[in-house]
């Protein structure tokens, strides 16, 4: 007994210092009042990407509400999400996941990007919709993907309809569907010694066939790709980080002809046949941004005054032109989503979680 | 017949319970007991002077009695000491079943250790939330440096041929340290053994076998051999494997009360090879020389991160060689005593990863690295109270890599220490000041980084001869920006040195059977060099933004109730983020308490020897934590308690002894993560025999 007293006093002190750890008091979301979702990237080996359910209105968050829906995390770095009918569709690249997300009930069906498929990883990274199709670029294998949404919901595993176009040595980035069109970021890839190349093409693709029709030159490092409006799909590109800069170009999506904004955009997003970006100066604790609309041909720009220097991710809500800002929270601490009106007049702000990468609203 | 009956009998009251006759049982007080080795061959030398026994020749009237040389290594003191010291002597580490150096010191109050999982996984500790890097391994006094991360991987080292692991915080107590020794903020040394003979022996031998769960396979042989009275050597070889294949338990919430899976590590096998020879001179007037040739090679598969619904294993290795030959020279008078240290060192790393996104699908980093170090200290008694000290090191490494940018990299250190000791009756007073300049030169850069910093340290100690001290010190540490922060995907920028200061007042106590020590602590580090992501997720910027604020308790305990001794350990630290609580981003980390850092903290290990079964437990108890540097519910990390249970029994035959121990580590098999996304392994066990001549 004298020899297992110590050894019992340390498991009941242990056992306290466990019990005064309370249980988080969020509660489960029964119903998605919120009509926003903020995707939560999370970091590399932390398992913490997730979903906070967002009212727009008022700012009201519940943060690990994807963990809260569904009884497990949603993985580990996600990138991207898109509302496509009465889904949300949200690519966690590392798990190698794309998470169907019920926005009646929160409820998300996981399909397995990984196993089962002929190459090692799909790791999906950006994704885009139209007639039925959830298209997702995949830095795994170099390729496109696109998968019929209907035969994508009913099956647990990755079956269902999935044609592959494969792209070129780059990695893809960004994508977005204009027309009957797909185009797509070929971005950077690296060399056994982590030497960077970055490449400054956008591949289109027609969907019907999902072959690649034509390759355009838009500028070094492409990022983003958004539909503007049915004929104008906008690409940022950061350049090399050195003496090529950064710039957005707009893409006729008919004509295929390519124009430069002359505006280094680090981040773009579009809403209500507007482009939105910002550029932002420095890093860490003291950069700088400014705020920028512009039409689809690019002619008209107007600077909007927000003054946000640690902009993560930017957003426009649709219904009301609401412009939301996600902080990078200096990759320490979990960002803030901001949320301006129209003319940059500071309404909200709310705190999300690790690097909220974007806002997704969806009807009421 | 009877004479080898009365030969045995002697030896086995002199070698007692411990195995090893060169395991020197230094308690805590200052006082001997009458169990210690030394007095048991004291008491030998008396009866045999005086008894009248012919023990070694029936037939003669002469006794011949061979001169027996008691070289026993001294500890270092962990009581009467101005710096809080924890000791682990090689009696410990037996009982402790420790293997790698970072099983030794994860025991030890005020250490934060963080492990990767499984024997393969990368071990870094941080004293008193200071951060890694303020700490300094030396072996045998000589650092062990790695200017490319500033780390050390204390999972590489063993301390299998080790005399004694001690952890100093602050400094360590010494009449001759090297300048680099006061330059840390805590410094662990692996002191090696050095051989000892028992009576007309020339020759030791230890050969082992040590066999564990999930494919753990370690075996060693020590010969250490008697040249003549002066000169003696000694040569350990282990070789350590594992598969590493353990099963885990994966939740998917962090509150843990949601889905789980059972789970198995994947790509987790590792071998390592540890060659040490070492020769000891002692030379005619006095002076002592040793020497040391060590070798390491090594393999480890890096699992990775465990990623929900991801079962693709991971494909990274990693494959190194570290080679160092080293040299003390210590001349000791009467009011003179100098030391001398030369080392060489060489090491090669590689990096792999075969499943890597870029355009062949593979990817590496090479480092090789090539050091040499010199060193001289001296000590003078100015008279019987006073002694002064200097010490001036010299080091230069060089690192050259595959990378295209910045692969060549080479940093001269010099480092010069002036110090005064004042010991008069109860009183100690310490006082120094390090002068350290640093300057690199890189190919393709056009300036060089030059760091130059003067650090002050004080330190007193009163006892008051009841065996009550009371104690304090102060001390500043300045930590230079190590390769990869400065020169490896990263911005080129002005980077400060880090800057720790530290305060410590603390009370001993010690007794027959009781040793104890309680120290208050607080420690302040500015300039804390923080990696903030630039647009290019290659590139970081590395910026001096950091400030954090310490205040910690260490008590230590240690009871010796013949045939139980009990040692208690309780650390509390309340490490938290100081750096900016106006800013709409900082504010949100301000006031919380430092990633991977516990506010509770403690261990204790019992241990009863009898004569059929010596039985043992230890049990570590690390408070929830969170693994990033805000305090939110989803970056928690739960509490939790590892505990082990132990066996052994010698067995002492004609020849020699045979020791067996079988241990349960992780008994109540639960399931925990030091590292996020690292699970630790849970039961397992381990059986080790022994055989000594």
């Amino acid at each position: 007994m004298k020899r297992h007293f110590s050894c019992i006093l340390l498991i009941a002190a242990g056992t306290m210092l466990a019990a005064c750890d309370p249980t988080p008091s969020n509660p489960p979301a029964s119903d998605t009042d919120g009509h926003a979702l903020v995707l939560n990237e999370g970091s590399w080996g932390g398992n913490n990407a997730s979903l906070s359910l967002l009212n727009s209105d008022n700012g009201d968050i519940t943060n690990d509400w994807f963990s809260q829906s569904n009884g497990r995390g949603m993985g580990d770095v996600a990138q991207d999400i898109i509302v496509y009918g009465t889904h949300a569709y949200a690519a966690v690249s590392f798990s190698n996941s794309l998470e169907a997300i019920d926005l009646a009930t929160g409820k998300s069906n996981r399909i397995d990007f990984g196993e089962g498929q002929s190459e090692r990883f799909f790791r999906p990274r950006s994704i885009a919709a139209a007639n039925g199709q959830l298209f997702i670029s995949c830095y795994g294998s170099h390729s496109v993907v696109s998968i019929d949404t209907l035969s994508l919901l009913t099956y647990p595993a990755a079956t269902g309809a999935i044609r592959t176009c494969t792209l070129g040595n780059y990695l893809p980035e960004g994508l977005a569907v204009a027309g009957n069109r797909l185009f797509v970021a070929s971005s950077w890839i690296s060399d056994e010694n982590q030497n960077y190349t970055y490449d400054n093409k956008v591949y289109v693709i027609d969907i019907d066939a999902f072959s690649i029709i034509d390759t355009l030159t838009v500028g070094l490092n492409p990022q983003q790709v958004v539909a503007i409006d049915a004929s104008h799909v906008a690409v940022n590109y950061n350049g090399n980080y050195g003496n090529q800069p950064a710039g957005c170009a707009i893409i006729d999506a008919n004509t295929l002809a390519v124009s430069q904004t002359g505006l280094g955009l680090t981040a773009i997003t579009a809403a209500n046949n507007m482009l939105y970006g910002y550029c932002r100066q420095g890093y860490g604790a003291g950069s700088t941004a400014t705020y920028w609309r512009l039409s689809p041909s690019s002619s008209e720009r107007t600077q909007i005054d927000i003054s946000v220097g640690n902009p993560y991710s930017i957003s426009v809500n649709p219904d009301n032109g609401d412009i939301l800002v996600t902080t990078d929270g200096n990759y320490t601490a979990n960002g803030d989503v901001m949320c301006f009106s129209a003319d940059g007049t500071h309404k909200w702000t709310a705190e999300a979680e690790l690097l909220p990468k974007k806002v997704v609203f969806f009807g009421k | 017949m009877k004479g080898i009956v009365s030969l045995y009998c002697i030896v086995s009251f002199i070698v007692g319970r411990r195995h090893h006759p060169s395991a020197f049982p230094v308690h805590l007080h200052p006082c001997p007991s009458p169990r210690d080795f030394f007095f048991r061959i004291i008491l030998v030398a008396a009866v045999l002077t005086f008894a009248g026994t012919p023990v070694l020749h029936a037939q003669d009237t002469t006794r011949h009695l061979e001169a027996v040389v008691v070289s026993g290594q001294r500890t270092p003191s962990t009581i009467l000491t101005p710096v809080p010291t924890q000791v682990a002597d090689a009696a410990k580490l037996e009982e402790q079943g420790a293997l790698q150096l970072s099983d030794a010191l994860k025991m030890m109050a005020g250490v934060t250790m963080k492990d990767y999982g499984g024997i393969g996984g990368i071990k870094t500790v941080s004293a008193r939330g200071l951060g890694s890097q303020f700490s300094t391994l030396t072996i045998d006094g000589i650092a062990v440096n790695d200017a490319q991360n500033g780390q050390v991987d204390l999972g590489r080292y063993l301390v299998g041929n080790a005399a004694y692991v001690s952890l100093s915080q602050g400094q360590q107590q010494s009449d001759l340290l090297s300048a680099r020794a006061y330059a840390a903020g805590s410094v662990i040394n692996l002191e090696s053994r050095e051989p000892s003979f028992f009576m007309a022996e020339r020759t030791n031998m230890r050969v082992g076998m040590e066999a564990g769960s999930f494919g753990m396979l370690s075996p060693s042989l020590l010969w250490e051999r008697k040249w003549n009275r002066r000169l003696s050597s000694s040569v350990w070889v282990n070789w350590l494997k594992s598969d590493g294949d353990y099963p885990f338990t994966l939740f998917y919430t962090t509150s843990r009360t949601d889905s789980t899976s059972r789970e198995r590590r994947q790509h987790s096998a590792m071998h390592m090879l540890t060659a040490d020879g070492n020769l000891f001179w002692h030379l005619d007037n006095g002076d002592r020389l040793s020497a040391k040739v060590h070798y390491m090679q090594g393999y480890h598969q890096l699992p990775g991160p465990v990623i929900y619904y991801n079962q693709m294993p991971s494909a990274e290795s990693t494959s190194e060689q570290l080679a160092f030959s080293q040299l003390r020279w210590q001349h000791i008078r009467n009011q003179w005593k100098v030391q001398s240290l030369a080392k060489l060192q060489y090491t090669n790393d590689l990096w792999e990863d075969s499943a890597a996104v870029t355009s062949t699908g593979y990817a590496f980093n090479r480092y090789r690295q090539y050091e040499a170090y010199l060193s001289t200290s001296a000590s003078y008694n100015i008279n019987k109270s006073l002694s002064a000290r200097v010490a001036l090191d010299g080091d230069a490494g060089h690192l050259l890599s595959n990378l295209s940018q910045r692969n060549d990299v080479t940093r001269l250190s010099l480092m010069a220490v002036a110090a005064l000791n004042y010991r008069h009756k109860g009183l100690t007073l310490d006082a120094n000041l390090l002068y350290t300049h640093i300057a690199d030169r890189v190919a393709d850069l056009d300036t060089m980084p030059l760091y130059a910093r003067l650090s002050p340290y004080a330190a007193a100690m009163y006892s008051f001869g009841n065996g009550l001290s009371i104690r304090y010190f102060y001390k500043e540490t300045y930590r230079a920006p190590n390769f990869s922060e400065l020169y490896f995907f990263t911005m080129p920028r002005d980077l400060r040195p880090e800057r720790a200061r530290q305060h410590n007042v603390g009370i001993t106590y010690a007794s027959t059977h009781v040793g104890a020590t309680l120290d208050c602590y607080y420690n302040r580090v500015t300039d804390k060099i923080v990696a903030v992501p630039t647009q290019s997720m290659f590139l970081w910027s590395m910026q001096n933004v950091g400030r954090v604020h310490i205040l910690g308790v260490d008590a230590t305990a240690e009871i010796d109730l013949q045939p139980v001794s009990v040692h208690i350990n309780y650390s509390y630290q309340r490490a938290v983020d100081h750096t900016d609580p106006d800013d709409p981003t900082l504010g949100k980390t301000y006031g919380h308490q430092i990633a991977y850092t516990p506010r509770h903290s403690g261990g204790a290990s019992l241990r009863w020897e009898n004569r059929w079964v010596n039985v043992g437990t230890s049990a570590m108890v690390v408070g929830q934590r969170y693994y990033r540097m805000q305090n939110s519910p989803q970056n928690r990390l739960p509490a939790y308690c590892d505990l082990s249970l132990s066996a052994d029994r010698n067995f002492d035959t004609r020849v020699g002894t045979l020791r067996l121990k079988v241990q349960v580590l992780n008994l109540l098999d639960i399931q925990y993560e030091v590292v996020r996304s690292y699970p630790m392994m849970g039961r397992q066990f381990r059986l080790s025999v022994i055989y000594e001549i």
